[in-house]
């Protein structure tokens, strides 16, 4: 099927990123998983050659191009089974808060780091009792002259141990009713004082994430260092977490089309009762299901990106997206897993990885449980 | 409640309870799953040294003489374990069935008394590289020479390659001979020479010394024929029973387990101001879950009882091992989608006990293979004892004796 927000350039953009994948990035999946982090070489090279942040404009060291290359290179990664490695994290979720919010002066500072991968970015939602209730946050940032002073502990944080910029969603008016209309974003750099990152969380899968908690003790944030408005906040992230999903879907569906061509080559190829795995009836109809679920995600996929790409509304539909998706993936993972026997089972076969990576997809990011009560209230439920 | 097991069934049931609850330290848990420790031989040593192994086996070899109902009982609570030490826990009540059913009396008192006392670590090799579905493809073969025979061959996927004293092997004694009279069954000691290769990086399961078994010119004495010669086919189709019983077994334990967990967890966890086992998102999850649950333990115990009786249960036991396996992974799957972010995490067992339970659908047969007999015995059961209760054919609004003749 044609996809209509690709064209030839995008093309021979895809090309040559893959190639760059399967030479810079794939063979160093496991060596990743086990130092539970991608080192910042990684980063820098992909900076170099222009991958992170392609849409940003040139003056700020990226390439002004769509949101187009950007599924292509979160496409590529997660298909190379480089789950771990959140690029799509860094240029497409966390650079566009600075690019949206952030004063000319902000982005002087933040942006051409960002590009370079001189500056790699996190962004910090998440604590102990606040996950989907955001809401329910703790973190305050009081004013105090020139500063704030950040106090709370947050986690999961993805990028969180290599980070050098997070952004840190904080209360800033805890008498705001509703209180969401009280919280702010922060941008806290590497070394700011009483900034703790906390240990690495292990975890089933993407062990090369090094997803973490952090604790910020009267942290001093420098008032230029405010994102947009005071009480913002809240509504930056709303808004910033409809690119958010998309970008997890696109990772999930690559994901799922990774799996699925893996399980179909393995199948092809081993024989059992004297003939390949895929020939008897069962797996064949099983790896129809899988490709006809993958076909699906594929279109609705793709009429999403455009959509999204058009500025329209994409609000239900990428929490649907989200949540499908996600969910289609960690089936095509389990069956995968199913026809690969007991060599699925075994750490040196990708199927393995990414089975233990995609769970965590329907839980990021939104759970499917949230994504599902978007769309009802959308639909007047 | 326990509508499934007797006063006395659950008295042992308890014990083994306590045992699971008292004798087992996290920290080998832990190790096992780290694979800093590559062995179940410690936690062998214990059961049967608190006598809890092979329950079912006759009290002169060292079990309790009870049923596969209470064994099945007891599986499940050591299940709460994970998969690994399921697994040592099931694998003399494994290939214990092949020496009470097939061995000779000096086979039972040389190999099962003492693997029953816990004393002798044992190991079951079936799968071959070139297939683990295709039991009768094997390649490993047996050539009679004098008073022994000689292995040669590979053995892969073997939990406890690295370190049994010995092990159940099934080899090609006559390879030109029709499948089903071609294979025989042996008991081989590690000393007689067999090597192990590569101990595999697994999803879960770890640290039982899963690994490549190499048989390079093994000889094993005579004596060590298991049952009779070329007669595999027996002992294979017995040994189904004990391989699919306690893997399903062992998945409720696993399951039950990782519900309570993600049950409790959903009662203190808050979320828009309240606690989030009051969404019906996840109350209803945790609700399916428990029929899942419930569904596949009265399967499992009603093939228990198969097992007991004197018909042939291997369906419904091949039932058994499917449906509770996929259930007790849905089960599993569904406590850390409860769980949300932190179930993912190490600070809960959830995700060890979903690589775990990923096994289960897998080996002692795939569930795939599963189907293959169950669709086989069934077909059997239906065309031939067919006609005891009423046709319900004759039924249809507008019968027809010609409309059904197919050429
Ligand atoms: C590997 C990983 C990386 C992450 N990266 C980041 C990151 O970079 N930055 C960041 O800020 N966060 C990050 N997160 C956090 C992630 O977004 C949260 O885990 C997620 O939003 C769920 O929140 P929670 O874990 O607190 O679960 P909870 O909110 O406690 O949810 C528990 C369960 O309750 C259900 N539930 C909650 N509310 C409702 C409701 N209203 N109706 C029905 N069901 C409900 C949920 O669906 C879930 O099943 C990451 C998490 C992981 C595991
Ligand atoms: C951790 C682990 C521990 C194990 N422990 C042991 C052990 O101790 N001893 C031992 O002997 N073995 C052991 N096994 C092996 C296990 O029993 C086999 O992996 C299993 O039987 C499947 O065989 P296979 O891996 O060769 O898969 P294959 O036989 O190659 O199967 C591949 C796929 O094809 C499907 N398939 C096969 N035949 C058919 C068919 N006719 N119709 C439709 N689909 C079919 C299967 O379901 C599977 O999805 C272990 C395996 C693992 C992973």
């Amino acid at each position: 099927m044609a996809r209509r927000w690709l064209d030839q350039e995008h093309e021979i953009f895809r090309e040559a990123f893959r190639r760059y994948v399967q030479k810079e990035i794939a063979p160093h999946i496991a060596e990743w998983d086990q130092q539970g982090q991608v080192p910042r070489e990684a980063w820098l090279a992909l900076g170099r050659q222009g991958y992170l942040c392609p849409w940003l404009e040139e003056r700020y060291g990226g390439s002004g191009a769509d949101f187009g290359y950007s599924v292509i290179i979160i496409e590529e990664i997660a298909r190379a089974g480089a789950l771990s490695f959140m690029v799509g994290l860094h240029s497409d979720i966390v650079t566009p808060y600075l690019h949206a919010f952030a004063n000319e002066e902000q982005r002087q500072r933040w942006l051409p780091g960002a590009a370079s991968g001189q500056s790699i970015l996190a962004i910090a939602m998440t604590e102990p009792d606040a996950g989907s209730d955001l809401q329910a946050m703790r973190a305050t940032a009081s004013k105090d002259g020139e500063h704030y002073l950040l106090n709370g502990s947050k986690t999961f944080i993805s990028n969180g141990q290599c980070c050098d910029l997070v952004i840190v969603a904080a209360k800033t008016d805890l008498q705001a009713d509703p209180a969401r209309g009280g919280i702010s974003l922060l941008v806290v750099e590497e070394g700011a004082p009483g900034f703790v990152k906390g240990n690495k969380l292990k975890k089933m899968g993407l062990h090369g994430q090094d997803t973490c908690e952090m604790v910020f003790s009267d942290c001093r944030v420098p008032a230029a260092n405010l994102l947009g408005r005071e009480g913002r906040g809240f509504a930056y992230m709303m808004e910033k977490l409809q690119q958010e999903r998309l970008v997890c879907a696109v990772m999930s569906q690559a994901a799922a089309e990774a799996m699925l061509r893996w399980t179909v080559d393995y199948c092809q190829e081993r024989r059992i009762f004297g003939r390949p795995v895929g020939q008897f009836q069962h797996n064949a109809f099983k790896l129809a299901e899988m490709a006809t679920e993958v076909e699906l995600g594929r279109a609705f996929l793709d009429e999403l990106i455009e959509d999204h790409m058009a500025g329209r509304d994409i609000v239900s539909k990428v929490s649907m997206a989200k949540w499908w998706i996600s969910e289609m993936a960690n089936r095509v993972a389990y069956h995968g897993v199913q026809l690969h026997g007991g060599y699925g089972y075994m750490e040196e076969y990708p199927i393995c990885r990414a089975y233990r990576d995609v769970r965590v997809h329907t839980i990021f990011a939104g759970t499917t449980e949230v994504m599902k009560s978007i769309i009802a209230k959308r639909m007047g439920l | 409640m326990d509508y499934l097991l007797s006063p006395e069934q659950l008295a042992v049931r308890d014990e083994v309870r306590r045992f699971v609850k008292e004798q087992v330290p996290s920290r080998m848990v832990r190790e096992m799953d780290q694979g800093e420790l590559e062995s179940g031989r410690w936690f062998v040593e214990k059961a049967g040294a608190a006598g809890i192994l092979g329950l079912r086996f006759p009290k002169a070899y060292g079990g309790r003489g009870l049923n596969w109902v209470a064994d099945v009982a007891c599986m499940e609570e050591v299940g709460v374990l994970g998969t690994s030490l399921g697994c040592a826990y099931a694998m003399p009540s494994i290939v214990g069935e092949a020496l009470v059913r097939f061995g000779t009396e000096e086979q039972k008192n040389k190999y099962l008394a003492p693997t029953l006392a816990g004393r002798l670590y044992s190991a079951e090799g079936l799968t071959e590289p070139r297939g683990g579905s295709d039991f009768f493809g094997a390649t490993t073969t047996a050539v009679a020479d004098g008073d022994e025979f000689v292995l040669s061959g590979q053995k892969r996927f073997v939990v406890g390659a690295r370190d049994s004293d010995w092990f159940l092997v099934y080899a090609k004694s006559d390879p030109q001979a029709h499948p089903h009279k071609s294979m025989s069954c042996f008991i081989v000691e590690r000393d007689f020479g067999v090597e192990v290769q590569n101990i595999y990086q697994l999803m879960g399961t770890r640290g039982g010394g899963t690994g490549r078994l190499v048989f390079d010119g093994v000889r094993v004495p005579k004596a060590n024929l298991v049952g009779e010669l070329h007669g595999a086919y027996d002992i294979f189709n017995r040994m189904m029973v004990p391989e699919r019983l306690t893997s399903a077994a062992g998945a409720l334990g696993s399951a039950r387990a990782a519900l309570e967990v993600a049950t409790r967890y959903s009662t203190r966890r808050k979320a828009f101001g309240q606690t989030i086992n009051r969404f019906q998102a996840v109350g209803f999850m945790v609700a399916d879950s428990v029929a899942l649950l419930d569904a596949a333990r009265a399967l499992c115990y009603v093939a228990a009882r198969a097992a007991d009786g004197q018909d042939d249960p291997r369906r419904i036991v091949s039932e058994a091992k499917k449906v509770t396996t996929e259930n007790c992974w849905q089960i599993i799957n569904n406590a850390m989608q409860v769980m949300g972010g932190i179930g993912y995490t190490t600070v809960y067992p959830i995700e060890r006990l979903m690589r775990d339970a990923r096994l289960s659908l897998i080996w002692t047969g795939s569930n795939q293979v599963m189907n293959l007999l169950i669709q086989h015995e069934w077909y059997k059961e239906v065309m031939q004892g067919g006609g005891k209760a009423r046709d319900v054919e004759d039924d249809a609004l507008t019968p027809d004796e010609q409309e059904k003749v197919y050429e």
